[in-house]
C-alpha cells in the first residue's frame, strides 16, 4: 500500500529572466529552471531528486518551500487538519506555516552564524511564530534533539567554528529538526563531506526519519547516495522530469535513456550494471536555449525525428513507474 | 606490458612540512611511490591527506612556507638520463623546462591554470613554443608559430572539441566547464609529456561529462604511452582508471598495490573502513558503516600509527606508540599496519 501524499506539486514552473550582455538591457529570455513538473512526495518517504548541474534541483526544492517566486503551477500540503494551498498563503500565514518545512543545505560552514552558540543556532526555528514556549522548554527541546543527533551536550555552549565538517552538519540537522517539521528538503546535505563521515550523516538522517516520521526531499548529484537513502527517485534534466519510480527498480532497470546514461556513467567499485550501458556524447545544452521536442534529444543515442519535434508526455509505464520518452517501451530491455 | 613496465618516476622518502601561525603542519610524512610508462597510479585519500601537496612537490610548486625534507628524492628516469627533481635549484631553467614539458599537469579548477586574458590558442601556442626542444626530441618536428597553431588545433580536435578552429580563438570563460577541462587536457598533452599529473581532474564535473573525460584520458595515454599520476578522493574513479593505487591517510601511504586486489580484499583497517563506508548502487536503504571519529587536526598528528585514533583494531601500547612500517604482502601489495608486521605475531 502506498503512503498518502504529503506534498503535491502540480505543473510547477519557475522561470528566471536572463539579461543581455549590457547591464541596462531588458530581460532577453528565460531560463526555464523548472518547467512543468508534476510530482507527489508521500508522507514518511525519502524522495531522491537527481540530475546534472543546472537541471533545476535546487530551484525545485526552494520553490516548494516558497523560498523563491513561482512562475506558475500549484503546491499543496496535506497536513493532519486538511490540505493547504502553499502558493496562496499570505506573508503572515506563510511565516506560521514555515515550521512544517525545513531546509538542510550543503555547506555546513557557510550556513552557521559564527557569533551564535550552538544552542542558539539549534533553537532558532523555535522562535518562529507558532512556537510560544518558555526558555526552559526550549532548552529541553534543544538538548533532546542534540542528543538524537549524537551531538555532545558539552558542545551546546560553544561556537561553531571549532567543529569539524561532520559535527557542523549534525548541528545543521538538529536545527532543521528541532521544531519537528513534517517535510525537510536536504539540498546536497552530504556532498561536502568525506565518505567516512558522510556514511555517519546518512545513517543519522535515516535513523531520525524512522524515529520522527519525517518526509525528505533529498537533492543530490551523487547517485550512489540516492541509491542508498531514498525510497523513490525523480530524475530531472534541464528543468523537466525524465523519470520517477521506486529506487531499486530504477537502478536495476531504468526506463528513460537519460537515466540509463546517467547510471552507466557512475564510476563504480562493484560489479557491472545489469542493463546495457549507454554512453553519451556532447555537452549539456544551454538552459536558456533548451532543445525543441524532448530536451534530451541532442544527446540521446536513440533520438529520432519525432523526438526533436514533439515533447514526450510524462506517463505511467508500469505500476508506480513514470518516464517521459516516446520510445520507452521499445527501448527497455 | 614489457615496455609499459619501464620505471619513469620514483619518489623516495618525500616529506613536506609547512610553517603556519598555529605551528608546524606535517602534510606529507615520508612517502615512496613509483610510476611506470603507460600505466596509471591512482592516489586516493580523504581531504587533507596530503595528495595535492605531494603532487605539487613533484613539480616543485610548493608555496614559500613549505619545506621539502632534506632526504627527499624525486627521480625522473628520462631517455636522456635520470634527474633528481628534488635537488634542482628552485628557479632553475631545468625545472621550468620540466613543468609543462616532460611533466604535464591538470588541476581540479581549470580556471586556475588558464589566464583569463589570453585566448585558449595563445596559451597553447606559448606552451608549445616554450617546450619546442622537448617536442623536437619527442616528435622529430621543430615548431614555429604557425605550425604550433596547427598542432594546438589538432590537440583540441583530439580531445573531442567540436569546431576547434573556432574554439582556439575563444577565451577560457567562453567555454563550458566540460569544454574547459578538455582544453586543459589538450594544453597538458600538447607537449607530449612522459608523465601526466592529474589532481582531481574530473571532480567538479557532472558524471556523464566525467565519464567522457576519463575515457579520453585512457585513450590518449595508450596513444602517447605516458605514465599517469591520478589523484582523487573517489574510489569509483580509481577503480575505473588506475591499475595500481596508493591509499593516503594523514600524509602517509597506508596501503598500496594493484587496484582490483585492494578493492576486492583491502588489508589496512582504513582502506577497509573507506570501502565499507561507500554507498553502493545495488543496496537501497541499507545502513552504512562509517569510519568512527573524525580526521585529526593536522596540527596534532597522533603518535604511532596515524590511524590509531579511529581504528577498530587498534592495539593499545603498540599502535599508539610505534609507527608501523611497510609490510610486503606479495604480488605487488604492501601495507603499513601492525596487524601485518612482525610485531603482531
Ligand atoms: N536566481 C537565478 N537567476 C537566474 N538563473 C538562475 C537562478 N537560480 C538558478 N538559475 C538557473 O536555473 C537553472 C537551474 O539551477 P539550479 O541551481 O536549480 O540547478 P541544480 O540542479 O541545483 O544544479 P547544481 O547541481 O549545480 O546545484 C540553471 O540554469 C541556473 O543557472
Ligand atoms: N599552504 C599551506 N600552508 C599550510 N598548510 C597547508 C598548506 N597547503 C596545504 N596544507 C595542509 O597540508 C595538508 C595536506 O593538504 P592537501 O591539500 O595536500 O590535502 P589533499 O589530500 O589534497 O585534500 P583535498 O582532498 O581536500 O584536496 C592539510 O592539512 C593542509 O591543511
Ligand atoms: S597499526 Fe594498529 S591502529 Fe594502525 S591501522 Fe593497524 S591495527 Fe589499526
Ligand atoms: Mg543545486
Ligand atoms: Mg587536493
Amino acid at each position: 500500500m502506498t503512503a498518502p501524499p504529503l506534498v503535491e506539486i502540480r505543473n510547477l514552473k519557475v522561470y528566471f529572466g536572463v539579461r543581455g550582455k549590457r547591464m541596462l538591457q531588458k530581460a532577453r529570455g528565460y531560463v526555464r529552471a523548472v518547467d512543468d513538473v508534476t510530482l507527489t512526495v508521500r508522507r514518511g518517504e525519502t524522495l531522491g531528486l537527481v540530475g546534472e548541474s543546472g537541471s533545476g534541483k535546487t530551484t525545485l526544492g526552494r520553490a516548494v518551500l516558497r523560498a523563491l517566486p513561482v512562475t506558475a503551477g500549484g503546491i499543496r500540503f496535506h497536513l493532519e487538519d486538511g490540505p493547504v494551498d502553499v502558493l496562496a498563503l499570505s506573508g503572515r500565514e506563510l511565516r506560521r506555516f514555515r515550521r512544517h518545512m525545513q531546509l538542510i543545505f550543503q555547506d555546513p560552514y557557510a550556513s552557521l552564524d559564527p557569533r551564535m552558540t550552538v544552542r542558539d543556532i539549534i533553537a532558532e526555528p523555535l522562535e518562529a511564530p507558532g512556537h510560544l514556549r518558555s526558555k526552559r522548554e526550549v532548552d529541553e527541546r534543544v538538548r533532546e534533539i542534540a542528543a538524537r543527533c549524537r551531538l555532545n551536550l558539552e558542545f551546546l555552549r560553544r561556537f561553531p567554528h571549532a567543529f569539524s565538517g561532520g559535527q557542523r552538519q549534525r548541528i545543521g540537522i538538529a536545527r532543521a529538526l528541532v521544531a519537528d517539521p513534517e517535510f525537510v528538503v536536504c539540498d546536497e546535505a552530504v556532498s561536502a563531506l568525506d565518505v567516512s563521515i558522510q556514511a555517519d550523516i546518512l545513517n543519522l538522517l535515516m535513523d531520525l526519519q524512522e524515529e520522527l516520521g519525517t518526509t525528505y526531499l533529498f537533492i543530490t548529484h551523487d547517485l550512489s547516495v540516492v541509491a542508498q537513502i531514498s525510497d523513490r527517485v525523480a530524475v530531472l534534466y534541464l528543468g523537466r522530469l525524465m523519470e520517477l519510480g521506486p529506487t531499486a527498480e530504477i537502478f536495476a532497470r531504468p526506463m528513460h535513456p537519460y537515466t540509463r546514461a546517467l547510471l552507466s556513467a557512475i564510476p563504480r567499485v562493484e560489479a557491472e550494471h545489469r542493463f546495457a550501458p549507454v554512453k553519451l556524447r556532447g555537452e549539456i545544452p544551454d538552459p536558456a536555449h533548451p532543445p525543441q521536442g524532448c530536451r534530451f534529444s541532442t544527446r540521446c543515442p536513440f533520438a529520432r525525428e519525432r523526438c526533436r519535434e514533439e515533447v514526450p508526455a510524462f506517463r505511467e509505464l508500469a505500476r508506480d513507474r513514470f518516464a517521459a520518452c516516446h520510445f520507452a517501451e521499445e527501448l527497455a530491455d | 606490458m614489457a615496455a609499459g613496465d619501464a620505471l619513469l618516476l620514483e619518489i623516495r622518502d618525500l616529506g613536506v612540512s609547512f610553517t603556519t601561525d598555529d605551528g608546524m603542519v606535517r602534510a606529507v610524512d615520508g612517502i615512496s611511490l613509483v610510476a611506470r610508462r603507460g600505466c596509471t597510479l591512482g592516489i586516493v585519500g580523504e581531504s587533507g591527506s596530503g595528495k595535492s601537496v605531494a603532487t605539487k612537490a613533484v613539480m616543485r610548486l610548493l608555496p614559500a612556507n613549505a619545506r621539502l625534507d632534506e632526504g627527499s628524492r624525486i627521480l625522473l628516469h628520462r631517455e636522456e638520463g635520470e634527474i633528481d627533481i628534488a635537488a634542482l635549484p628552485a628557479r632553475s631553467r631545468e625545472l621550468r623546462r620540466l613543468r609543462g614539458g616532460d611533466i604535464g599537469m591538470i588541476f581540479q579548477e581549470p580556471m586556475a591554470s588558464f589566464s583569463p586574458v589570453y585566448t585558449v590558442g595563445n596559451q597553447m601556442i606559448e606552451a608549445i613554443l616554450e617546450h619546442r626542444d622537448h617536442l623536437e626530441r619527442r616528435l622529430g618536428e621543430r615548431f614555429d608559430r604557425r605550425s604550433a597553431r596547427e598542432h594546438a588545433i589538432r590537440m583540441l580536435e583530439r580531445v573531442g572539441m567540436s569546431n576547434p578552429r573556432l574554439r582556439i580563438d575563444q577565451y577560457p570563460h567562453e567555454l563550458s566547464g566540460g569544454m574547459r577541462q578538455r582544453a586543459m587536457i589538450a594544453v597538458a598533452l600538447s607537449t607530449h609529456p612522459s608523465l601526466l599529473i592529474a589532481d582531481e581532474p574530473t571532480t567538479a564535473l557532472d558524471v556523464t561529462i566525467q565519464a567522457q573525460i576519463l575515457d579520453l584520458m585512457l585513450e590518449l595515454q595508450q596513444e602517447l604511452g605516458m605514465a599517469m599520476l591520478f589523484i582523487t578522493h573517489d574510489m569509483g574513479v580509481i577503480a575505473r582508471i588506475a591499475e595500481e593505487m596508493a591509499v593516503m591517510y594523514l600524509g602517509r601511504i597506508v596501503e598500496r598495490g594493484p587496484t582490483r586486489e585492494i578493492i576486492r580484499e583491502p588489508a589496512h583497517p582504513y582502506t577497509r573502513g573507506l570501502l565499507a563506508a561507500l554507498p553502493r548502487l545495488d543496496t537501497a536503504r541499507r545502513r552504512l558503516t562509517p569510519v568512527p571519529g573524525d580526521i585529526p587536526s593536522p596540527l596534532q598528528r597522533p603518535a604511532g600509527c596515524p590511524f590509531h585514533t579511529r581504528c577498530p583494531r587498534h592495539m593499545p601500547g603498540l599502535c599508539d606508540r610505534i609507527l608501523p612500517q611497510d609490510t610486503d604482502l606479495g604480488s605487488g601489495r604492501s601495507v603499513a599496519c601492525h596487524l601485518f608486521g612482525e610485531a603482531a605475531s
